[in-house]
């Protein structure tokens, strides 16, 4: 039987793209339905939160962003934004493709289609709402006359954190298929996660040892930390995370997503008995 | 398709080759659904493994191999449980077969069961797109074809609407129309279309006589013999997931009935039932027998033929005018007859220990298919009843219907008209057309 080597499986999502497309549509179409501000809570939203952390850690608790890159001034709800759209990129993926394949699982014991299409379609609806969010924090940057090269770097910084996070979701999505407490699990390990990953705080902040353990490269070491703090040196400090940082980064990227993709290739062949 | 393999010189003229398919499934009695329960599963031992904490296998299909030829229709039939369902989906690319392969050369539009690929939530035309977007058909065409498909299913005021408040009727309507208006090169049809009123099923083989008349090859699932035999070029006979018989469907079908014949009169007689007691049944039915007017037993009636149904019993006891009952369904359990012996002030006097009854039918109504029959026995007030026997007997009614007509039954009855005026007087009074 042929279940596809790497490449295969790819050439058949790809074949398949007119569903991915159609659920792409059909998850932005039925979004904020029935709500009277409509596609504008899509901005609400993460405008809220970014009000909410900017005015608990920015305000409330002090942190201190770092000069922006033009030098002439700082402000810690941009600096923050920075991070936070990675980090809401990285969050959808994941809980978009678990979601996603017990949404539509049913239906693949009547119809056969790639498994990873519904993860491949929330995907792309979360880089879409990333996009969106990104211009808009670009736009205000530009506004600031904060602006660089380096600005063209971040959407590749942010397919790769797609990837990334893909390759997880995949994983833990076919898990959940199995094991709903993989659901519950995630959402707790995904909250400690957030506050482990300098978004909210500066890397800078947290001390060096704490406990006898080396705290702050424990944190450098979780590999979102490496996207979030690229985020803001691209689009914030407008330096560039270094060509080592980048090469590491899109190495992780691509081998997560390759592991999660093989492991959920393997895990799914018989996936429309267990659904 | 996922789970095919392509191989192009054994496939010559073939749409779909099945090569010793065998399919196992794990029928699962525990299987944990939290990791709790797989862990303290694994603890104590049980099966021992993270997965499933004990599991059977269960064969659903047995080294099946058959060849459906290009542009054929093929019939299977089979009991319920019998692994039609199964082999569809190891077609359809749902399943993958656990031994040997299957390959399939074509698009392939399955309708498998009720509500084939439909997202509740989501409204009938949203269900279309996305319905054909997973058969593989570009947007494009579908725009062509949607308002097709919507009248085709005869859905117009509810098409807007999401699929949930759908009847079953109009999930059928639906998924037959999406399935067969996406340019298949193969269809696979499970027993859904059954669903539809009479009106639709006759729209339903319309449109798959002319799908096959454009070459399309088709495999369907029925319990419908007639129309089985009627459409088919070829057919399989599935018994207990083996193949039993394959080729000409007249030679299948004999040999289906042929089983399900001597199973049925192996079934019948002295085996005893669960919970009956001889004490308080003093009279049980031990068989039904269909005889034709010459006293033979057929495997199958015609339509219009006389038939005998003899119900024997055995009394343990004297039972003074006893009630029997017939009561006879077609394949959806529709209630099509049901003559009682005292209707008609038949009284059978006292019985005791084995003997039989008969009701004799001067011309059989029904038009084709197959009709259970249930027979059953009361006590000479009608109020209690002894025994009955309930969907072990069945009535095969073969023979190609007048397609002219339609509906279950056959009425006894002539036309006539209104008694026409002469030619030459013509009955306008303002002069007719010399």
């Amino acid at each position: 039987m042929i279940t596809g080597s790497g490449r295969g499986a790819m050439l058949e999502i790809w074949g398949y793209r007119e569903l991915v497309g159609r659920l792409v549509q059909r998850e932005l179409g039925a979004r904020y339905k029935r709500s009277v501000l409509g596609w504008l809570w899509s901005m609400l939203n993460p405008a809220a939160t970014l009000a909410i952390y900017a005015l608990v850690f920015g305000v409330m608790l002090k942190f201190d962003p770092p000069r922006a890159g033009n030098g002439r001034f700082d402000n810690f709800a941009l600096y923050l934004f920075c991070a936070l759209v990675m980090w809401n990129a990285f969050y959808g993926v994941i809980t978009g493709a678990m979601g996603a394949l017990l949404d539509l699982g049913s239906l693949m014991g009547k119809v056969y289609f790639p498994p990873e299409a519904p993860a491949v379609a929330a995907l792309c609806t979360v880089l879409f709402q990333a996009a969106i969010e990104g211009s808009i924090l670009m736009l205000i940057l530009i506004c600031l006359a904060n602006v660089s090269l380096t600005f063209l770097l971040w959407p590749v910084l942010l397919v790769f954190l797609a990837i990334f996070a893909l390759g997880i979701g995949l994983v833990l999505s076919v898990w959940n298929v199995r094991y709903r407490d993989v659901g519950y699990l995630s959402t707790i390990a995904l909250q400690f996660l957030f506050y482990v990953t300098p978004i909210v705080y500066p890397l800078s902040l947290i001390p060096e040892r704490a406990m006898g353990l080396p705290v702050r490269d424990i944190i450098r070491l979780n590999p979102l930390s490496q996207f979030t703090e690229a985020s803001r040196e691209l689009l914030y400090g407008l330096d560039w995370p270094g060509l080592l940082r980048l090469g590491l980064m899109a190495l992780i990227s691509l081998g997560v997503g390759a592991a999660g993709w093989m492991i959920f290739k393997a895990r799914t062949r018989d996936i429309a008995e267990e659904l | 398709m996922g789970g095919t393999a392509m191989d192009g010189t054994a496939m010559d003229g073939k749409a779909i080759v099945v090569e010793g398919v065998s399919k196992c499934f794990r029928l699962t009695t525990d299987r944990p659904l939290s990791l709790k329960e797989a862990w303290t599963g694994l603890r104590s031992g049980s099966g021992g493994r993270l997965r499933r904490v004990r599991s059977e296998p269960f064969w659903a299909l047995r080294d099946v191999s058959l060849e459906v030829p290009r542009g054929a229709m093929y019939g299977l039939v089979g009991r319920n449980g019998s692994g039609k369902s199964s082999l569809l989906r190891i077609m359809a690319g749902i399943y993958r077969p656990t031994e040997g392969r299957v390959q399939v050369r074509g698009r392939t539009s399955a309708l498998l069961e009720l509500g084939a690929g439909f997202h509740p939530a989501l409204s009938g035309r949203e269900n279309i797109y996305l319905n054909a977007s997973m058969l593989g058909v570009p947007k494009s065409q579908i725009d062509e074809r949607v308002e097709q498909i919507v009248e085709f299913a005869g859905l117009e005021a509810f098409i807007d609407s999401p699929v949930k408040i759908y009847s079953s009727g109009m999930y059928v309507r639906l998924g037959f129309a999406v399935a067969v208006h996406v340019d298949p090169e193969i269809l696979i049809v499970d027993e859904v279309v059954a669903v539809g009123d009479e009106e639709f099923q006759l729209r339903c083989f319309g449109h798959l006589e002319s799908l096959r008349a454009q070459g399309v090859t088709i495999v369907l699932v029925s319990h419908d013999l007639g129309m089985l035999r009627a459409n088919c070029d070829q057919m399989a006979w599935l018994n207990r997931g083996l193949v039993s018989a394959v080729g000409e469907p007249q030679d299948v079908i004999n040999a289906y009935l042929d089983t399900v014949d001597t199973e049925g009169a192996a079934s019948v007689g002295h085996r005893p039932r669960p919970g009956a007691d001889e004490a308080a049944t003093p009279l049980r039915i031990t068989d039904l027998e269909f005889f034709d007017e010459a006293g033979r037993r057929p495997k199958s009636f015609a339509s219009g033929d006389p038939l005998i149904v003899r119900i024997h019993y055995l009394a343990s006891r004297p039972v003074d005018d006893p009630v029997f009952s017939l009561g006879f369904y077609d394949h959806n359990n529709l209630h099509l007859a049901g003559p009682r012996s005292h209707v008609g002030g038949f009284r059978p006097g006292r019985v005791q220990g084995e003997g039989w009854v008969e009701f004799r039918l001067r011309r059989i109504p029904f038009r084709t298919g197959a009709f259970h029959v249930n027979a059953a026995v009361q006590d000479s007030e009608a109020s209690f009843l002894y025994d009955r026997r309930a969907r072990e007997f069945w009535l095969q009614i073969s023979g190609e219907p007048d397609p002219r007509a339609n509906g279950l039954l056959n009425l006894d009855g002539d036309w006539r008209s209104q008694p026409q005026p002469p030619p030459d007087q013509p009955a306008a009074p303002a002069g007719g057309v010399r």
